[in-house]
């Protein structure tokens, strides 16, 4: 569906720094339907909160963080779940629930927030859990994986589903180089369809190999968000 | 909002809480209060009517009360007044006739009043005389106590109404002696009336009081003359008092005794007969008794009690004239008073229960009402978003630069019709030669947000639907496998789809039907139809537009491929030809079904075959790496070794008869050749891209065509195997499945992968090859 205004618009986001602990200094980001940012950042928690202020988890002292036009302190507890199921996440810190084979972890957001017949999900999981490098869908716990089958499954898990906006943390150290091309086709594939990718990085090797594609690079540090230009 | 998504976050803050609290709350609160205002009111009318009722009832009860103390004055009238007259006609009469003073008053006594029992006559020498009534006639009856001592007789003198004398009759007296009687003693001690403990006579169950007094007689003797009441007269008269409708009046003694009253013969019976025995029962009487309670703790007066969950009213009043505190105890129960206040509450109780429900009712249609106006005002918002959204989708329609030229396919026409009706699928068709043919010329899925086209449908297999386009009027059809219309347009175009219901819309040119639209699947699509009658409109003046252009077009797109170049004749990609290591020579190509081969499949990865090395480099290495395969599978003995591309399919045990060491042999291979790729590729220095997959299941295997024969594999196992070099979990892996790692578990070493869910296989577990045992 096409979307008009930024996917995510961040206009001098001040994070509170009490509940955070992120620097408070204004962030101001904006993000088109397939835009690619590639956010450099050393610290994985520092990306890690940044992340999480994109997705609406953090307070803010002042300003605005703004996702598909709607502002995350204004909604509801419902729409908000509902808006955060939009977003395909990677996340650093895992996020996996150990009671549930790694397949329901994967398919549960998309059973949980929309009307998809569970089949059209598990063959949609599958596709693509194959193309990140699995026999088929995962059916272990989490925590009997390997870290880097752990780190395909996140892959599977941000992907699945037509998400808006894709936050990947950088998990580049745990993913295999092979699943890295399709890492890059499903990132593409997102954009083409109209999700804005935020990308985390710690090396600039990491994303290389993409660098012609990636029309926002950015550096996190502790003081805000710079650009970085003439690269 | 994605069609799937179940939860719009655009929508509004949702207040259904408290539109559901305000919708069902408020009839709620509204009937409770009615209820407990109605129930309130009808408490206290309840209340005040009662007491109303109760001062009433005590009133009636002090009258009732008063009555009776007349009437047990009246009663024991004769006693007091008569005793006195009758003693002062004796002391001052002549003592020679004080014999006959006595019987011609008692007799006269005994004719008119029926409550006096007998008089006695007693001096202090223990003269006795006595006068009743005949207990066997109808006249009088005296008795004299004759003698002294052991001859002491009874003289008794019978009379009749006349006053004749009938017989006489005596018999001893047994000792009697009227001076020890409590009568003789009580009158003489007090000097005043005396009234005695009430005695019971057994023969004939009455029950007697006796009033006594004495006198100095004129010859200095003492005399006491008495009067005998039966208490009968008492008891029948108190029975016959009607308090309410069943209530009672008794008398009793301030210790309790029953004097006179109801059931008294019962309770004689059971106290034997002994006046002292004779006390209230709360077995028997359980209210009574309790009133009589009540009243020695709280003295005279009126009482309410409570027994058995009925209240009762009771009233304690002394007795006038008695020397001994007779008390009358009046009970009677409540309900026989207040009965009418009840009536009248259970009237008013139904009366509000009425117009509880008419409220409840009214709640009701209000809470329908407030549900209505929601979903009516719910109705005008979804049409009010649809409006606006078509003024939006048509403002992008119409600021479509190239809508009306002919050779842009306009796409965005179907994606604004499937996205408006929430269509599964939008398509536009086109009549084809003279309606002959109608060809698709734009199909939207909106699930998988793709355009497709070209779809020709043909008059001779859908006449029926044919016509129903020629017709020009927009129908919707629910179930279209189900329409005898539209069966064959379901069968050839939509059920591969997966879509149920059409909405369809003709495209009306000059003369009549151009094309159609088609809506697959669109909820909404009733809701828009002026929105596809104006795109219908645009397209059939694209259509007029194109000049059959696009249709030219479109028809070289459905021509057939121009065939392709001959291809080269170069063996048919074997690196080892099925069956040639045979060590027995034996060996050739088997065809049919081959219970259990080991299948291996290697890929390499695109980066070794797209590197931008030096080409002659990569030959040279590709074809090292193909040599030192072939000699691998010669050393092991395996059937075949193809190429496909990058990938490597390897065969053993192509048998009929399963081959145990199949498995084993490709195992072996698989390290070998892992080792030996490993070692080539890091001596051209490059990262090793391969990865290796073994299943061993059942194969078909044939030789097929005609010139050349090309002998194929295909089945489960290599599916399974290439699946397995997919996905192994690393570069230089050997990833198998569960079906080897049962057969080869003992000789060679695995490590588990985990469980997963495969295509076509369901779940299986996946291993990794480490190496030997």
């Amino acid at each position: 569906m096409a979307q008009d205004g930024p996917v995510l618009d961040i206009r001098a986001a001040q994070p509170s720094f009490d509940e955070s602990g992120m620097a408070p200094v204004p962030v101001d980001l904006r993000l088109m339907p397939g835009d690619c940012a590639v956010i450099e950042c050393r610290d994985f928690a520092r990306a890690t909160l940044f992340a999480d202020l994109c997705s609406g988890m953090i307070a803010l002292a002042s300003g605005s963080v703004r996702f598909m036009g709607l502002d995350w302190t204004e909604l509801g507890d419902r729409q908000l779940y509902a808006l955060r199921g939009r977003i395909g996440r990677i996340t650093r810190r895992g996020s996996w629930l150990d009671l549930f084979g790694t397949h329901q972890n994967i398919i549960l957001q998309q059973l949980h927030h929309t009307t998809r017949p569970t089949d059209d999900v598990v063959a949609d999981a599958m596709r693509l859990g194959m193309a990140f490098g699995f026999p088929g869908l995962p059916l272990t716990g989490p925590g009997r994986l390997s870290a880097a089958d752990l780190a395909r499954a996140a892959c599977v898990r941000a992907f699945l589903g037509r998400p808006d906006l894709l936050v990947l943390e950088d998990i580049s150290d745990m993913l295999p180089p092979d699943a890295t091309v399709a890492f890059l086709e499903a990132i593409t594939a997102a954009r083409d369809r109209g999700a804005a990718v935020m990308w985390f990085a710690r090396h600039a090797a990491t994303w290389a190999d993409y660098r012609p594609a990636v029309n926002v690079h950015l550096r996190l540090l502790d003081e805000g968000l710079f650009p970085v230009r003439g690269v | 909002m994605n069609a799937d998504e179940i939860v719009d976050p655009a929508d509004a803050r949702s207040d259904q809480v408290r539109r559901f609290l305000l919708h069902v709350g408020v009839p709620i609160f509204g009937v409770v209060l009615v209820v407990a205002v109605i129930g309130g009111i009808g408490l206290h009318s309840y209340r005040s009517i009662r007491s109303g009722a109760l001062a009433l009832t005590h009133d009636l009860l002090v009258s009732e009360q008063n009555y009776i103390a007349q009437e047990v004055g009246d009663y024991l009238g004769p006693a007091t007044a008569g005793t006195v007259i009758a003693r002062d006609m004796l002391e001052h009469g002549s003592q020679t006739a004080i014999i006959k003073i006595f019987n011609s008053y008692g007799g006269s006594m005994l004719r008119h009043v029926p409550q006096v029992h007998s008089f006695y006559l007693a001096d202090s020498d223990g003269h006795f005389d006595l006068i009743e009534r005949d207990p066997k006639g109808k006249g009088l009856e005296t008795t004299q106590l004759t003698g002294e001592g052991a001859g002491a007789q009874f003289v008794h003198q019978f009379h009749d109404e006349k006053g004749e004398v009938l017989r006489n009759e005596s018999n001893p007296t047994g000792d009697y002696d009227p001076r020890t009687r409590d009568w003789f003693r009580g009158a003489t001690e007090s000097g005043k009336l005396y009234w005695s403990a009430p005695y019971l006579i057994t023969q004939t169950g009455q029950m007697i009081i006796t009033a006594s007094i004495a006198y100095q007689g004129q010859d200095g003797r003492r005399f006491v003359f008495a009067v005998n009441l039966s208490m009968n007269e008492l008891t029948n008269f108190l029975d016959s008092l009607q308090i309410g409708k069943s209530g009672h009046a008794l008398i009793l003694d301030q210790d309790g005794h029953l004097l006179a009253g109801r059931h008294m013969l019962d309770v004689a019976k059971k106290a034997n007969w002994d006046p002292a025995k004779m006390v209230l029962d709360p077995t028997t009487y359980p209210v009574l008794a309790q009133a009589f309670d009540v009243y020695r703790v709280q003295g005279y007066g009126p009482h309410s009690i409570r027994n058995r969950k009925r209240n009762f009213v009771t009233m304690a009043a002394p007795l006038p004239s008695t020397a001994k505190k007779w008390v009358l105890i009046l009970v009677a129960p409540e309900s026989d008073f207040a009965n009418f206040a009840m009536v009248d509450g259970r009237q008013n109780l139904m009366f509000s229960l009425l117009i509880v429900a008419l409220a409840a009712v009214l709640g009701a249609l209000l809470f329908r009402q407030g549900r209505r106006t929601d979903r009516v005002s719910a109705e005008l918002e979804g049409l009010r978003a649809v409006s606006g959204r078509e003024s939006q989708m048509l403002r992008t329609v119409a600021s479509y630069p190239a809508l009306f030229d002919p050779t842009d396919e306009a796409l965005i026409l179907t994606r604004g019709l499937a996205e408006m009706a929430s269509a599964r699928r939008a398509s536009v068709w086109r009549l084809m030669h003279d309606g002959a043919t109608l060809l698709c010329v734009d199909s939207y899925d909106s699930r998988h947000d793709a355009h497709s086209g070209g779809f020709e449908l043909s008059r001779n297999d859908l006449q029926a639907f044919f016509d129903l386009v020629a017709h020009g009027d927009a129908i919707t059809v629910p179930d279209a496998g189900a329409d005898e219309r539209t069966v064959s347009f379901h069968r050839l175009f939509m059920r591969a789809f997966g879509s149920r219901s059409l909405f369809l819309v003709p495209i009306l040119g000059a003369s009549g039907p151009v094309g159609m639209i088609t809506l697959e699947d669109a909820p909404r699509a009733g809701l828009v139809s002026h929105f596809v009658a104006m795109i219908a409109g645009i397209v059939a003046a694209r259509f007029s537009a194109q000049h059959y252009s696009a249709v030219a077009a479109a028809a070289e797109e459905l021509a057939a491929p121009p065939a392709e170049e001959a291809e080269h004749s170069l063996g048919d990609g074997f690196l080892i030809p099925p069956g040639s290591t045979r060590h027995d020579g034996q060996g050739g190509v088997v065809e049919g079904l081959f219970p259990a081969v080991a299948v291996m499949v290697i890929t390499f990865a695109d980066i070794i075959t797209s590197s931008r090395a030096d080409p002659a480099r990569i030959i040279a290495l590709v074809e090292a790496l193909a040599v030192q395969l072939q000699t691998v599978a010669r050393d092991y003995g395996l059937y075949s070794i193809k190429m496909l591309g990058h990938r490597l399919v390897c065969v053993a045990g192509c048998s009929h008869t399963p081959d145990p060491g199949a498995a084993e042999r490709m195992a072996n291979a698989a390290l070998v050749m892992r080792e030996a790729s490993l070692s080539i590729l890091s001596r051209a220095d490059l990262d090793p891209v391969f990865r290796m997959g073994i299943d061993v299941g059942p194969v078909f295997g044939g030789l097929l065509g005609e010139d050349p024969k090309v002998f194929n594999l295909w089945g489960d196992a290599i599916g399974m195997a290439e699946m397995m070099a997919q996905g192994a979990p690393d570069v230089g892996t050997i990833q198998v499945s569960e079906e080897v790692y049962q057969v080869l578990r003992g000789r060679f070493l695995f490590r588990e992968r985990g469980r997963f869910f495969v295509p076509h296989a369901g779940m299986t577990r996946t291993y990794v090859l480490a190496g030997r045992r």
